[in-house]
């Protein structure tokens, strides 16, 4: 009888456990995918066509083949889709993409063919979404998921087309497989490589350029997998040389200012090593910062403050803080220790403030003892007021006490009155007695090139 | 023994079925959400959806039932209180499993909208960001989808700054799968953000419920009206494109001042939803008129962007009609290969939609080559294709030396274009030389009233 009741309890507990192991550790539809995109577009608009939608139903319960997208590492959204897309579905989901009676469906179906994207099907992929602008998100997202899955064939496909779809291709590449496209980058040797003849030699585009531009490519999409690597890759090229390799750290920044908070952003920055890439980076970060939380950005920045390098994250911190709250900038910035990051802090909020409001401006400058800092104050002050009011901007540049900032506070101001009221500027500067050199100064102004820089 | 035979497998059976239910009872492992119950979701879910956003929005007593990701309860920028566990928070890279958001596995909880959004924006991955906005989209597609859902959206949203195109396809998609709600929230949400809403929430809207689309504008007035319009036409033709079609008629008789600008519109719309061959066909079987010449001279544009030598072959059908006579010069302005251009007007019949052609030649000419568009101009005999040539050439030089098209414009022989000509080149002289353009200007023959047109003054 014991040994009965013994039995049925340990089938009983038996039980249980198989129903908690269950619930546990395997989930009913665990691997499905997303029935997701596909399910979805079949649900609006596929199933309803009749035997268009068979094909699809069909293709949906297809065991996977090929090599699907996120067969070499890649994790999260090119995740294998697990159903492979017939030739039906592609031109199926191609139609809904270019022709879907609202945005919702025509975005669907793009997402659709993503999920289903091999580097079998690359190509048929591509004839639905190549009627977009090489410049819109799907073109650029098609074309890095299929570097992503298709590696160099996927990158210099790119090569014999008219668009631009070798960068984001690489870009993808360089997101799932860092190393294959890194080394496939560095042993590039374009002028000895046939597959590059309709760039270099049809299209006349010079290897440098094109190296340039591969090369924004492959920095994002290292950054897209690891900033880190990134980094580092962009330290090897302005090492080694390469001109405007610096600015490329731009687009690790970015990647780190999508993902990471603004806090995290500018500790990035701080980590990297010293140098003028380092100092772009935190420059940047800083005005993130600030635009996020202005004192904790103020914080952050005080440890720079001796820095002279590091004056640009002052200043960076000083104009955004002031356009929320001017008068806590300048409190801030005058309580920092007197250098070059101060006074450009100064002169950015002190620019900012005037453009809000000039008589709160003007009292506070009124208050400040003469010297370094108050200079710039001024500088950046009478620079914004000269658009609204030269004569009295004169007046501020006037009382500047270092002799060349004054002098180039006059010219700046000089230069704003001349565009604003040129008769009213003429009869200033033959009253003023300025210099001749000023006065040439304000008149003849650095031309700027096409992209509005100061010419030298 | 046989019975013990039967008791074994019994319980053998049973626990095998209990491992089985117990594998359908499982919970999405990534989140450690609940997925919530539709009926233990907060009492406000059987509210209407006007009450549901008020009590989301503050205007009324805000939701109280425990949720499990209440970690701080915030108050967000527009007033509204709303517990969410992520707000603005480090996204931790790739590696979304999009298997534990799967629709089998019911209504996305809390937790899991706020994942998802956050990934949908933080993510490094674009195919990524796409993916997990995409499996928002298609939660609201369901039924179960509930204000509260929107609003913890919009909320995750809003304090990770979501992008422009984000909210404009979430607002799109909340009008067309809770028109009821999406409609109550304009009144709801706070002004600075109303009117973007409205614009992108509208053709949604449009799309699903046209009457309530159209009723909705219908009470707005001046330029949010108008530009309401545009947003409401491109739900409409979402929905049907000959509701759209009718409805700017409508606005035809009813003398609407913007109509040519909503045809045209409609005539993009068509052309995107139907391809060209769809949008010619719609604009040739349209009634004659001037609203189908600004659909013509719309679908005139996409054809010659799309292939410029059939486009200008089209085109000839409609020599001698002038109320279609823009299309001409569409025609012109966008086909790259300018030789080709100039050819075919030469070789069109002189009609009125010859000489809108030869204006858009001269305009490109008097951008471009301004020098060599004199000396053509010079050695053409008055007429009034040369009257078309100058009024085309001052259109192009005006941006570059308003000084000139001004004296040139002085030239057109036709009483009435050549005022108008006037004025347009005059714009650009004031914007240049103010000083210099009220000399011309009080030489000139031009009416008083004429100066507020050029120089942005109010003339007593």
């Amino acid at each position: 009888m014991k040994n009965n009741l013994l039995l049925h309890g340990l089938w009983i507990l038996a039980a249980i456990l198989s129903f908690a192991i269950g619930a546990k550790f395997f989930p009913a539809n665990q691997g499905v995918d997303v029935a997701g995109p596909v399910g979805e577009v079949g649900k609006s608009g596929l199933a309803d066509r009749g035997e268009k939608g068979e094909a699809v139903e069909g293709a949906l319960g297809a065991t996977p083949a090929g090599k699907p997208v996120g067969d070499n590492g890649q994790s999260g959204a090119l995740q294998p889709l697990l159903r492979k897309l017939s030739g039906g579905d592609i031109e199926i989901l191609g139609e809904q993409f270019r022709k879907g009676t609202n945005p919702i469906e025509r975005r669907m179906a793009f997402t659709a063919l993503l999920a289903g994207l091999t580097a079998e099907n690359a190509l048929q992929v591509r004839k639905q979404i190549e009627h977009m602008d090489h410049r819109s998100a799907e073109f650029r997202e098609f074309h890095y998921a299929w570097g992503a899955v298709g590696g160099a064939e996927a990158v210099m496909f790119g090569a014999d087309t008219e668009e631009d779809d070798m960068s984001p291709a690489l870009t993808g590449w360089a997101s799932a497989d860092p190393e294959a496209a890194l080394a496939w980058f560095n042993n590039l040797d374009m002028e000895n490589n046939a597959g590059f003849d309709a760039l270099l030699k049809d299209r006349k585009i010079p290897a440098a350029g094109l190296t340039g531009h591969l090369m924004r490519g492959l920095v994002q999409g290292l950054a897209d997998a690891n900033p880190d690597t990134a980094s580092r890759f962009v330290q090897d090229m302005v090492a080694s040389g390469h001109e405007g390799a610096e600015g490329m750290i731009h687009i690790v920044a970015g990647a780190v200012m999508r993902s990471d908070s603004p806090a995290e952003a500018a500790l990035w920055s701080e980590g990297l090593p010293e140098g003028k890439m380092r100092d772009m980076a935190m420059h940047r970060m800083a005005g993130h910062f600030a635009r996020s939380d202005p004192e904790a950005a103020a914080s952050w920045a005080e440890n720079f403050s001796r820095e002279p390098s590091s004056a640009g994250v002052i200043g960076e911190v000083g104009h955004n803080w002031a356009t929320r709250d001017a008068q806590a900038a300048v409190d801030w910035l005058d309580s920092l220790p007197a250098g070059n990051g101060q006074n450009i802090g100064m002169h950015r909020a002190m620019n900012q403030w005037a453009e809000r409001d000039p008589t709160a401006a003007s009292e506070y400058l009124s208050t400040m003892a003469a010297s370094d800092s108050k200079d710039a104050a001024v500088r950046g002050f009478s620079s914004r007021l000269a658009w609204e009011n030269p004569q009295a901007a004169m007046s501020w540049a006037e009382s500047i006490g270092s002799d060349e900032q004054r002098k180039n506070a006059i010219i700046g101001v000089g230069r704003a009155w001349s565009k604003r009221d040129a008769d009213g500027a003429a009869e200033w500067m033959v009253a003023s007695g300025v210099s001749e050199d000023v006065q040439q100064a304000i008149l003849n102004p650095p031309k700027r090139d096409d992209n509005g820089r100061q010419r030298r | 023994m046989q019975n013990k035979r039967v008791i074994h497998c019994s319980y053998f059976l049973l626990t095998t079925a209990m491992f089985v239910v117990g594998s359908q009872f499982a919970e999405p492992p990534s989140t450690g959400a609940v997925l919530p119950e539709k009926e233990k979701l907060s009492p406000l879910v059987k509210a209407s959806p006007i009450q549901k956003i008020s009590a989301l929005a503050g205007a009324e007593k805000p939701m109280t039932s425990p949720r499990r990701n209440d970690s701080s309860a915030v108050q967000s920028d527009d007033g509204s209180p709303l517990s969410l566990s992520l707000l603005v928070e480090k996204w931790n890279g790739k590696g979304l499993r999009f298997e534990d958001f799967a629709p089998e596995k019911g209504p996305l909880s809390e937790g899991q909208i706020e994942e998802l959004v956050l990934a949908s924006i933080k993510s490094s991955d674009p195919v990524e960001r796409r993916r997990a906005f995409d499996r928002i989209l298609q939660e609201m597609r369901q039924d179960s989808f509930t204000v509260e859902q929107a609003m913890t959206i919009r909320k995750v949203m809003h304090n990770n700054k979501a992008s422009g195109e984000q909210w404009r396809t979430f607002d799109y998609a909340w009008g067309a799968n809770d028109p009821e709600a999406a409609v109550a929230y304009i009144d709801q949400i706070s002004e600075r953000y109303r009117n973007g809403y409205t614009s992108n929430m509208l053709p949604g809207l449009a799309s699903v419920e046209p009457q309530t689309a159209i009723d909705l504008v219908a009470g707005m007035e001046g330029d949010v009206r108008r530009r309401m319009t545009g947003r409401l036409i491109e739900g409409l033709a979402d929905n049907d494109i000959g509701v759209a079609t009718e409805y700017v008629f409508g606005l035809a008789e009813n003398e609407d001042p913007h109509t040519t600008e909503h045809m045209r519109k409609l005539a993009r719309e068509v052309v995107d939803n139907e391809g060209l061959e769809g949008g010619l066909s719609w604009a040739e079987n349209l009634e004659e008129g001037r609203l189908q010449g600004a659909a013509l001279w719309q679908v005139a544009n996409e054809f010659t962007n799309e292939d410029p030598e059939a486009a200008s072959q089209w085109a000839e059908q409609f020599v001698g009609q002038d109320q279609n006579a823009r299309l001409f010069g569409e025609v012109v302005r966008e086909w790259d290969d300018r030789e080709a251009a100039e050819a075919w007007v030469a070789s069109l019949e002189p009609s009125q939609g010859q000489r809108d052609a030869l204006s858009a030649v001269f305009g490109f000419k008097g951008a471009n080559q301004p020098h060599e568009a004199v000396q053509e101009i010079i050695e053409m005999p008055a007429s009034q294709d040369r009257d078309f040539a100058i009024n085309g050439f001052i259109s192009g030089l005006a941006a570059q030396d308003g000084e000139s098209a001004v004296i040139w414009a002085a030239e057109i022989s036709e009483p009435s274009m050549r005022q108008a000509a006037m004025i347009r080149a005059g714009r650009h002289f004031f914007r240049q030389d103010q000083k210099a353009a009220m000399d011309w200007f009080a030489a000139s023959d031009l009416p008083e009233a004429s100066l507020s047109q050029m120089a942005g003054v109010k003339v007593d």
